[in-house]
């Protein structure tokens, strides 16, 4: 089973997490057009993404840095921790 | 003692002393306890053991592994019984598969005659014209192949599944697994070991020369069984390599889902077959498989037996079957015997007859078995002049293929060893390792090194340390032979026994242009059978190499894909869990007569008492529209919002501005996703400046927590969530009676000018903490009462033996619904589907666009110019309970679909037919339109105006209309 290496909470088991949201920078936009090209014109290929996850046990919000074409995850943060520019 | 069985062996499986009784084609048979069913049966000198796939040849033992399906059986409740490796059940009555008029006398055997008409792609290329032909000939041959009848009496088994959570999986137990488990159990790691074999040994239980390996394994095993940490299980198969070390293990009927941090592949080789004419003849067999039988089940392959030697180890199981009484003829080595190493030296100095560079061109048959072989000079055509020599056994050990599918599955990049004549991994991903023959190390001390290794390698992996241990040096002597093929004008040169394939077909894909391994394995259907080609895709890819006159690693190899062997249906399914949650009133809601429901994972009563739906729904209406009713609503969705920036949270959260509600108000709400589609609705109650209690949808609240939560990081707020869904219990009191049966029960005072829509109090209700809100959405005059869930019962009690004074009674949510769309509230999720934005529904009103930032705001600015479709109220004179308007029925306009009833129901106020539905396009305005009901029939219906019951509230509100 898939763990992850969690700078806040430890190593935890993929199933206590759940990806949702998808990327970052795209959740409370503010302009229509610019909503729609992000939701329904993204970039959807396979590469490293900076990705919203939760952790149902804690509740919390992280950002993982993640390479959707092998899974791989380069990076773990607290979401509240990322630059302004992300949380949106 | 019968003809086959041997003397007693050192450490066989089976139990002398215990016979079994049981049945074969209709004939009875004696075998004893730990025979498989194909040990029992050439025990008793019973050779022919099922009919092939499409010719209806007959088939005995070949790799007596689980490498191939020659002997599948049926019984009268199961299918798919794979003789070489099912224990044998007692009193059990088998049968062949695929036979017409049984085993020994098939109809179907005529086939064969017709082999040379029957070319690979015949059925395509033969009746594809007429087309109506297509279907006839399709029937026919359908009807003559086959691997068994599947009969839907069977009974149903359903396996039961488990997690095993460890540091280490080790798959397979010959020496190396065995030495890597032995490493991982001393360095006190929690190992899960497995093995495919009714009891673990790997190829430490073929037939040995020697008794020193079998010694090391009976002492490692006890090792093992002793560790705290192992679980060792065998008769199972890692039926796959799935990311992160997860690995389904599959026993006869329970399915281990392993989840292991370091997973090491042990899993050996499989003994791969030589081509030549006849080698499907019962008598024709690996020689590991004669091995085996010798070892492990005490039983004799043969009184007379020919070994094909492509590597050393033919010899070592010519001596080995030598020295437990079989009559080795010959042995025939298709190259220099000098080449085996000492091997050779020590079968010729036994006695036995060797015949250098020599080639098995044929097989022939007597009463359908192997009755002598025709042998000439290897590499020379298969009707070249040879010598024919007589044996009813002919062993072939001419090469091996990595057991390599899980490594592959796992991502590992493999090259084609030359020397070696199989792949061998070069690139692993991190936390899987490869050892023994998989990772081609051959010798018994190169496989316990290499095991050992391996383990070292998972324990630097799991400990981030330094591997201890280095790897012995692959094998340097050849161990498979480089094209085992001999072709012969005669044909029946059988590549794949699953599918009946033979050389000539691999040649007719090649020359029609399928000319690479993925392409022939369709073309052909080589590798496709139930043995996912364990037996056949080597030498099929050695053959295509051959023929293209390339190297066998340019030529690749098919992808190996899940599952190594078929997993049954049953054992995937596992048990049926159907998991549910009850709120604390389920005995009360069942003292009362409820019939229940399903509200996704809730029980709730639909209606109480059984005389009928109909009339207890309109019964319950009654009460809550006349007089007053109760319902459990505990399953709501139930969210404490607290802290400095509570307000503004859900002003982020939801369409409405809630940070303008006042202290002791509450709000519909309504909740949109980022594309502008409504996802949850509730009612937020302010309960103070930085205190909100909010109610969410039944199935989306723990979905609603979590993206609170999201855009309270988001947006850096100081905010605390709380899910107090199964903490508060909620029961609504409703109708025009409602204050009267509550009022004494509480100290909050319910009078409408103390206590008015739509507001909220606390207080204490029999004496409990509790939250009451005046919640308007079955139209009357209502309370709703939240309070923890182990209070909630005695209030219950209270209503319900205070209610008759008032004429009162509980309510189910069939008739909440029934009153719920009288005042014409859509449900999220019922009347509103998975693309459905505000501006399309009654409830478009909640949107504040005039605030900056909220979920979906960016997308209701484009989604409010352009509404496409509508969900509009209709109403209709047709009440026939015969042929009712359904929820789902299409609205009609002219010859086009213009939408969809989304809830529909008799109404007793209004005493006609109300629901709401979809109208799309240019329907979206139209004043009448047309439900087309089962059957076809059109019903006119008119569009109304929302609410159909009380447009002015005033029952609700309680103020004169």
């Amino acid at each position: 089973m898939k763990h992850f290496e969690c700078p806040v909470i430890g190593r935890r088991p993929a199933p206590e997490f759940i990806c949702s949201g998808g990327s970052v920078g795209i959740l409370l936009m503010e302009d229509g057009d610019a909503a729609r090209e992000a939701l329904f014109f993204g970039d959807a290929t396979a590469r490293v993404k900076r990705e919203w996850w939760y952790h149902k046990p804690s509740r919390l919000w992280f950002v993982f840095e993640r390479d959707t074409a092998t899974d791989f995850v380069h990076s773990i943060e607290l979401a509240t921790k990322v630059s302004p520019d992300e949380r949106v | 003692m019968s003809a086959f069985r041997l003397p007693p062996q050192d450490g066989e499986w089976i139990d002398r002393a215990q016979e079994v009784a049981f049945s074969f084609e209709g004939s009875a048979y004696r075998g004893f306890a730990g025979d498989t069913i194909s040990s029992a049966l050439l025990a008793a000198g019973t050779r022919v053991l099922g009919r092939s796939f499409k010719y209806h040849r007959p088939r005995g033992v070949l790799s007596f592994a689980n490498h191939d399906v020659n002997v599948l059986l049926e019984t009268a409740t199961r299918i798919n019984i794979r003789g070489d490796v099912e224990p044998l059940v007692a009193g059990e009555h088998y049968k062949a598969v695929n036979t017409f008029g049984g085993l020994a006398r098939d109809k179907a055997r005529f086939i064969e005659k017709l082999a040379a008409f029957l070319p690979t792609g015949f059925y395509y290329k033969a009746f594809y014209r007429p087309a109506a032909s297509f279907p006839f000939w399709e029937r026919l041959i359908r009807s003559l192949s086959g691997l068994g009848r599947i009969n839907t009496d069977f009974p149903t088994t359903r396996g039961t599944t488990r997690r095993l959570v460890c540091d280490a999986l080790v798959i397979g137990t010959g020496p190396s697994g065995l030495a890597a488990a032995q490493a991982l159990a001393a360095a006190g790691k929690r190992v899960v070991v497995v093995d495919e074999h009714a009891r673990a040994g790997g190829s430490l239980n073929l037939a040995q020369t020697s008794p020193v390996p079998t010694a090391w394994r009976d002492r490692t095993l006890a090792e093992l069984r002793a560790a705290a940490g192992v679980t060792l299980i065998t008769g199972a198969y890692a039926a796959g390599y799935y990311a992160d070390g997860t690995v389904p293990v599959i026993e006869a009927e329970r399915m281990s889902i392993v989840c292991a941090r370091a997973v090491i592949i042990a899993t050996g080789a499989i003994e791969q077959p030589a081509v030549f004419h006849y080698n499907d003849l019962p008598g024709v067999m690996m020689a590991s498989a004669a091995r085996r039988l010798v070892a492990c089940f005490g039983v004799a392959p043969c009184r007379d037996a020919v070994v094909l030697a492509g590597n050393a180890e033919a010899y070592e199981a010519a001596l080995a079957l030598k020295s437990a009484g079989i009559n080795i003829v010959a042995i025939a080595d298709l190259a220099d015997p000098a080449s085996r190493g000492d091997s050779a030296a020590r079968a010729e100095a036994a006695g036995i007859r060797i015949l250098p560079r020599t080639q098995v061109a044929a097989a022939h048959a007597v009463n359908g078995e192997l009755g002598g072989v025709t042998l000439n000079a290897a590499g020379a055509a298969g009707d070249a002049p040879g010598q024919q020599i007589n044996c009813d056994g002919l062993l072939m050990s001419v090469g091996w293929a990595p057991a390599a599918q899980l490594l592959a599955q796992a991502g590992t990049k493999f090259e084609f060893d030359e020397t070696l004549g199989q792949l061998r991994p070069t690139k692993l991903p991190s936390g899987v390792f490869a050892a023994g023959r998989v990772n081609g190390r051959f010798s018994l001390v190169a496989r316990q090194a290499d095991g050992a290794a391996a383990a070292a390698e998972a324990l630097a992996f799991l400990d981030g340390s330094e591997a201890s241990l280095a790897r012995p040096a692959p094998e340097a002597a050849p161990q498979s032979h480089p094209l085992p093929l001999v072709e012969h004008p005669r044909r029946k040169n059988f590549v794949d026994f699953d599918e009946d394939l033979q050389i000539e077909d691999l040649r007719t894909s090649i020359r029609e242009g399928f000319d690479g391994v993925e392409l022939m394995k369709r073309y052909t259907t080589n590798g496709m059978g139930p043995s996912q080609g364990k037996h056949s895709n080597v030498n099929a890819a050695r053959f295509l190499a051959s023929h293209l006159g390339q190297a066998v690693g340019v030529v690749g190899h098919t992808t190996p894909r899940p599952f190594y062997h078929p997993v049954p249906m049953g054992v995937l399914g596992g048990p049926r869990w159907r998991m549910h949650c009850e709120t604390p009133l389920t005995a009360a809601h069942d003292a009362l007569g409820a019939t229940w429901t399903e509200v996704g994972v809730w029980r709730r009563p639909k209606y109480y008492r059984s005389e009928g739906a109909g009339a207890a729904i309109l019964e319950e209406h009654k009460a809550v529209r006349e007089r007053v009713g109760f319902i459990d609503v505990s399953t709501l969705g139930k969210i404490e919002v607290f802290g400095p920036d509570a307000a503004a949270l859900l002003d982020l959260v939801y369409t409405s501005r809630l940070s303008k509600a006042p202290v002791g108000v509450t709000r519909v709400v309504m909740a949109l996703d980022q594309r502008g589609i409504i996802v949850d609705d509730g009612i937020a109650a302010r309960l103070g400046p930085n205190h909100y209690y909010v109610t969410a949808g039944t199935g989306h609240v723990v979905a609603t927590v979590r993206e609170m939560n999201q855009l309270a990081a988001l947006a850096e707020l100081d905010v605390n969530v709380i899910d107090l869904t199964r903490h508060w219990a909620a029961v609504n009191v409703a109708g025009p009676r409602a204050r009267e049966l509550l009022q004494e029960l509480t100290e909050i005072d319910l009078s409408a000018a103390a206590f008015p829509f739509p507001e909220v109090r606390e207080g204490r209700v029999l004496g409990v903490a509790a939250r009451v809100m005046r919640v308007g959405f079955v139209g009357e005059s209502a309370f709703e009462i939240h309070l923890p869930y182990s209070q909630v019962a005695p209030l219950w009690e209270a209503l319900k033996a205070r209610a008759p004074a008032f004429g009162g009674r509980p309510f189910g949510v069939e008739t909440q619904r029934l009153l719920r769309l009288e005042k014409g509230h859509p449900i999220v999720g019922l009347d509103t589907d998975g693309v459905m934005n505000p501006f399309e529904t009654p409830l478009a009103g909640l949107v504040k666009m005039d605030k900056p930032r909220f979920m979906g705001r960016a997308a209701c600015e484009l989604l409010s110019a352009g509404v496409q479709r509508q969900l509009v109220g209709f109403t209709t004179d047709h009440a026939d309970p015969a042929q009712p308007i359904e929820e789902c029925h299409l609205v009609i306009d002219g010859a086009r679909i213009a939408g969809r009833v989304t809830s529909v129901a008799f109404s007793p106020s209004l005493q006609k037919t109300i629901g709401l539905a979809v109208l799309e396009g240019e329907s979206m305005t139209a004043s009448q339109f047309d439900i087309r009901i089962q059957g076809g029939r059109l019903i006119r219906a008119r569009r109304a105006e929302l609410p159909f019951y009380d447009p002015t509230g005033a029952r609700l509100t309680e103020q004169p209309a």
